[in-house]
């Protein structure tokens, strides 16, 4: 009975003196924590070691099955995206064309693109519009965004030919509104190249490369001050009472998508209409 | 209780011990770990009943021999844990002897009842563990309740695969009580 009295009694007192002084170990506290601490340190390496290898297998497991479904999810995104991209450049293209035909306040069609003709240089020298039949007619300018694409050339049934700026069977009445200079662009030979001239440009007027040309509205096809191209070469020869002037069109024909169509030919110019037209309105309003 | 059956369930006490330690550390998450000390020491509690009147048996069943057990221990327990020396140790000893008193009354058989009497235990150990150390710590502040009944829940599962390890043990090392059915 004194024994176990005596066994109650140690550890309540040991009790009370470890509160007192946690840190004091005993030499047997000491042999006891040496011998554990290794076992502890080897035992938990072990442990997260399996746990670890575990996780990863599991993972791994999975990882064939993610990956295909990954994979898969991937693929339709990139679709997604694909056309996505396409709509927006198409709503773009369709938004910029749309702000022209407001701005032209004439009667106009839109169509879009649907053949090229291009040279062995692949410049293109024919553009074929899916639209067409007896609302459009030979000669009609052709418009987009940029500026003067060219006009029609012949309808074939639902669809029409384009003849382009820089056709050498092109002829359109421009002017260059910083001089006021008159001209004819013409299309300039040669399928390598987007180029035109401008004929008939008086030896006196000073034209500069740069310089941007408009059509003149003279003529009765075009509509006034539509963009046709910039001046990129002057030539003034020592005779003669005209000098060469090249221009590059402001259209890139490559990247024709959607154009419009005006389908009633303007009036011929009016001297008063800068002072009648709306603001920043180009071409005149054709009643049909 | 022999010297060599001690030997061995205090071995399978330290080993435990040990793997309880680590465990919160490689476990996610914050789980409960048994009281590997408390199940060994309820095996050793309940399997020192005194049938009959074999010098064997009553040596087993000897208050002494279960307060130095209990006090061995929870001495392990507290270095192990990191408890305050001496808190387990009591605390383990007080409950040997105990079980000792109630062994007599009890029949443990089945994991199922083995689960309940040990989550029983248990809770009634954690609240003595917590008496003992706020009578020694004045400013000890109980971790709670849920906390505490975690524990016996986790103490509970682990309980019967404890006791099967500890009956092999026992098969091995206490043939006395084996021959006598003592053995749960």
């Amino acid at each position: 009975m004194i024994l176990v009295a005596g066994l109650i009694v140690l550890p309540g007192l040991v009790l009370r003196a470890s509160v007192r002084a946690p840190d004091r170990l005993s030499p047997l506290d000491r042999a006891l924590l040496r011998l554990t601490a290794p076992l502890q340190t080897g035992l938990m390496w072990l442990l997260d070691g399996t746990r670890e290898l575990f996780s990863r297998y599991v993972a791994l497991v999975n990882t064939e099955r993610d990956n295909a479904r990954l994979r898969r999810e991937n693929q339709e995104l990139r679709a997604q995206l694909l056309s996505l991209s396409l709509l927006k450049s198409r709503g773009e293209r369709l938004e910029r064309l749309l702000e022209l035909r407001n701005e032209l306040v004439a009667e106009t069609a839109a169509a879009r693109v649907v053949g090229v003709e291009t040279s062995p240089q692949f410049r293109v020298v024919r553009v074929r519009l899916d639209r067409g039949g007896s609302e459009v007619r030979p000669g009609m300018p052709v418009l987009a965004p940029a500026g003067v694409v060219g006009r029609i050339a012949r309808t074939v049934g639902p669809y029409s030919d384009v003849l382009l700026l820089v056709d050498p069977r092109s002829s359109i009445d421009v002017l260059l509104p910083r001089t006021g200079s008159r001209g004819v662009l013409k299309g300039s030979p040669g399928a390598d190249r987007y180029r035109c001239r401008v004929e008939y440009v008086a030896r006196q007027d000073e034209v500069q490369v740069g310089d941007l040309v408009v059509t003149s509205g003279l003529g009765g096809l075009f509509p006034r001050d539509l963009p046709v191209g910039k001046v990129v070469r002057i030539e003034q020869k020592a005779y003669g009472l005209y000098q060469d002037v090249e221009v590059e069109p402001a259209v890139d024909f490559g990247k024709l998508r959607e154009v419009l169509i005006v389908l009633a030919p303007p009036p011929p110019p009016d001297p008063d209409a800068g002072r009648r037209a709306p603001e920043g309105a180009r071409g005149l309003v054709v009643p049909r | 209780m022999s010297l060599l059956r001690a030997m061995g369930l205090l071995l399978v006490a330290y080993v435990g011990l040990l793997l309880c330690s680590v465990l919160p550390v490689v476990l996610p998450g914050r789980l409960p770990v048994p009281d590997i000390a408390l199940l060994v020491a309820l095996h050793a509690g309940l399997t020192c009943r005194l049938i009959g009147s074999t010098s064997s048996g009553a040596r087993d069943g000897r208050p002494a021999a279960m307060a130095a057990f209990g006090l061995v221990l929870g001495y392990i327990a507290d270095l192990v844990g990191g408890a305050p020396r001496g808190l387990h140790a009591l605390g383990l000893c007080l409950l040997l002897l105990l079980l000792r008193s109630a062994a007599t009354q009890l029949l443990v058989r089945g994991a199922g009842f083995i689960m309940v009497v040990a989550a029983l235990t248990a809770v009634l150990f954690g609240l003595m563990v917590a008496g003992l150390r706020a009578w020694a710590e004045p400013d000890f502040v109980f971790g709670g309740l849920p906390l505490l009944l975690g524990q016996a829940a986790m103490t509970a599962l682990c309980a019967p695969l404890v006791f099967f390890i500890l009956q092999r043990v026992d098969a091995r090392l206490w043939r006395d009580g084996r021959a006598q059915g003592l053995t749960l």
